[in-house]
């Protein structure tokens, strides 16, 4: 019996280290590729804001700026709805209702990038372009952000945005519904057994012990918007600038590196800046998370004492 | 299988049970029901996951994923390492043993490759043609590591290329053209009297940005992304991100600057997108969109969604009669086809002969502006195999196919111009 659980220990050590290997040997290869680059262009790397192959210029300013504000923005619109939704599902919903908004939700995580991509492309951009954006201009249009200055793009940061939200939200609904069911009965009673209402309750009760899980499924949603390629670079219209609306194109990094891998693949100092933007958004990723969880224990401390 | 009706309802309870079981795995994946129970549940459940799954089961599961796994990882390779299965002797060129070409590179090749594979296997069953549109950059640096035995490039390898690998071998099998194309509905040229819609002047203007130099002055553009009489004040410029054989032709061979743009950083009415298809799909769903894109992609579009036009540049003779071109080639090898086709043809033909036969004295035809003419070109490194140089010979003298039992060559089919129209 003894021999048999080691075995099987063994088996499942093997392939967890698989994993944290890949992981590493990731990491360590991003680095080694993009080291010449970096080593040439220095700080001026993140500060500079022209990318030239021919001048031997590149700086990921731009892309990174626009990265962030697409990444803000697509949470801004996927958090509320996601976490109102997972309410709704954990505190209201009837179980039959539970039932079949649930496994709904659940399955558009599994539409590929692409998928979304055309859709957005193909059928959200139309009316986007021809209806939605007209619409905010002529009721918001006095306010900067909401001025429509390209009338006639179908690509942009709104659409962009939208469709990023659409793809993240599952997954906010999901793994805070799960946190918020997990919050013991006791707690839920007990607060009852006190007099508070059902909004009370879940305003200083569920909310602030599922508050880890719920910030662990926006980090989650943070990161797939971080590192969306695709659909992003068939909705953004890859244009180098820094948005002053809502209705300008961006180029975000993931969308440079799709962009100019193939073709500069034979070129050594191309590919290694390429390789490079790969460094930065991963570094910048590592400090969101890390940021998040610092907000993630303060909060609990808070709640503890 | 019913012996007994007892055994026959211990059969539907079971399979009830079941069946609900199943319904509970799928529609309510995680947790029993909430309401009513009580701390119990996550310890429950906890126990519930420890039961799911027997050790057993999992090491089965892992054996069959390893399993597969190393198939997919097999069947990958094998459709990479082409030297295997270029031992394979003409015994046994069944279709399980076939010896097999891989070319790798031009988007813009890509369907040519398609088209002659499928002929050429017909014509040699035991060779088999296999094609990877990857772009032509790519395309280059899989032939010099030796990952495909052909490269596929709409332009000539550079300088640079070449000193990275000084092996190569360039095999021009046909040339394309670049044609500047417009929204139909809403496009970005106004009228103006005379044999071109947009004027040269205008076009570098509205695709320069403040840094872009002009390679025979090696000075900045005067006016750089401002729009001029030919074009409309609301116009869009459309670019190539992914920086492509075209966009290189179009930006260096024509407008005459120093370097290609993928993208204008000083013009936000502007957009850059990837690929000659999303460079006509943006176009023709963008208002006073102008782009540039590959002929075939663009007759693809007027004859199918019909939402671009191609615009007649100054220095071309394509004027507003000719702007819709037709269906397809009426007849095989010049019989019937279009003007404009013959007018890029011509100017194909006297760029062949000065740049790969050598004759200085070829005539240079005016039709249609030089710079918007691209070779198409096969890349070796060294010298190819007989089987190879077989493979672009019979490429380089433009087979026919069969469609509908009209005869065309796979060069006019994909409105690209073949050696044999040019030589």
């Amino acid at each position: 019996m003894k021999q048999h659980t080691d075995i099987h220990k063994g088996i499942f050590f093997g392939i967890a280290g698989i994993t944290a290997f890949l992981v590493l040997a990731i990491i360590g290869f991003l680095i080694y590729a993009a080291a010449p680059v970096l080593k040439l262009s220095g700080i001026g790397f993140i500060t500079g804001s022209v990318w030239d192959y021919d001048t031997h210029q590149y700086g990921v300013l731009i892309f990174l700026i626009d990265t962030v504000i697409l990444t803000l923005l697509t949470l801004l619109i996927a958090v509320p709805i996601s976490i109102f939704t997972a309410i709704y599902l954990a505190e209201w919903a009837p179980k039959w209702l539970e039932n079949i908004l649930r496994p709904i939700v659940e399955l558009l995580v599994g539409i590929p990038s692409v998928v979304y991509g055309l859709f957005g492309l193909l059928i959200l951009s139309n009316f986007f372009m021809n209806y939605l954006d007209p619409f905010i201009d002529s009721v918001l249009g006095f306010i900067p952000l909401f001025r429509n200055n390209h009338p006639n793009f179908h690509v942009g940061f709104l659409i962009t945005a939208t469709i990023l939200a659409v793809m993240v939200i599952p997954t906010i609904v999901a793994l805070s519904h799960d946190a918020m069911r997990e919050v013991s009965c006791e707690y839920r009673e007990a607060s009852m057994a006190l007099g508070a209402t059902r909004w009370e309750t879940l305003k200083n009760v569920i909310i602030p012990v599922a508050f880890p899980g719920i910030v662990t499924a926006v980090v989650f949603a943070m990161m797939r918007a971080m590192g969306e390629t695709m659909a992003v670079v068939m909705l953004m219209g890859n244009s180098p600038v820094i948005p002053v609306t809502l209705f300008d194109p961006g180029y975000t990094m993931t969308a440079k590196i799709l962009n100019d891998i193939m073709f500069y693949v034979s070129d050594p100092e191309a590919r290694a800046a390429l390789f490079g933007i790969a460094v930065v958004l991963f570094f910048m990723e590592i400090l969101a998370v890390a940021g998040v969880r610092l907000i993630c224990a303060w909060a609990q401390r808070r709640t503890q004492s | 299988m019913n012996f007994t009706g007892t055994n026959s309802v211990a059969n539907q309870a079971i399979s009830k049970q079941s069946l609900n079981k199943l319904y509970k795995f799928f529609l309510n994946p995680s947790t029993t029901s909430r309401k009513g129970e009580t701390a119990m549940h996550a310890t429950m459940k906890r126990m519930n996951h420890d039961m799911a799954v027997s050790p057993i089961v999992a090491t089965l599961v892992l054996i069959v994923v390893a399993v597969i796994g190393a198939v997919a990882v097999g069947t990958i390779m094998g459709t990479f390492s082409s030297d295997v299965s270029k031992q394979a002797n003409a015994n046994q060129a069944g279709s399980a043993a076939q010896s097999q070409i891989l070319i790798a590179g031009s988007t813009t090749v890509d369907p040519i490759t398609q088209l002659a594979g499928k002929i050429y296997t017909a014509q040699n069953p035991g060779v088999k043609i296999v094609s990877q549109a990857t772009g032509s950059g790519a395309g280059l640096q899989a032939v010099g590591q030796g990952i495909a035995d052909i490269g596929a490039m709409s332009e000539n390898p550079s300088s640079a290329q070449l000193q990275q690998f000084p092996n190569l071998k360039t095999y021009q099998i046909g040339s394309g053209a670049i044609v500047v194309i417009t929204n139909k509905a809403k496009p970005a040229n106004t009228t103006v009297a005379g044999d071109y819609n947009v004027s040269f002047a205008d076009l570098q203007n509205a695709f320069s940005s403040g840094s872009t130099k002009l390679s025979n002055t090696s000075q900045t553009i005067a006016n750089p992304h401002t729009l001029g009489n030919t074009l409309n004040a609301n116009t869009v410029t459309v670019y190539r991100a992914d920086g492509s054989g075209t966009a290189d032709s179009f930006f260096t061979n024509y407008l005459g600057f120093t370097a290609k743009l993928t993208s204008n950083p000083d013009e936000a009415n502007s957009l850059a997108v990837n690929g000659n298809p999303m460079m006509v799909q943006t176009v023709g769903s963008t208002n006073y969109a102008l782009g540039f894109a590959d002929y075939g992609d663009a007759i693809a579009n007027i004859n199918g969604a019909n939402s671009i036009v191609i615009l007649g540049v100054q220095g071309s003779q394509l004027d507003s009669t000719y702007h819709v071109l037709p269906a397809t080639f009426d007849g095989a090898l010049g019989a019937g086809t279009t003007k404009n086709w013959n007018y890029i043809r011509s100017t194909a033909k006297g760029l062949y002969q000065l740049n790969v036969e050598g004759n200085s004295g070829a005539s240079q035809s005016t039709n249609w502006p030089a710079g918007l003419i691209r070779p198409l070109n096969y890349i070796t490194n060294g010298a190819p195999n007989s089987q190879i140089q077989n493979y672009i010979s019979f490429v380089q003298s433009n087979p026919m196919d069969t469609i509908n039992g009209q005869k065309y060559g796979i060069f006019q089919e994909t409105n690209n111009y073949g050696i044999a129209d040019l030589a």
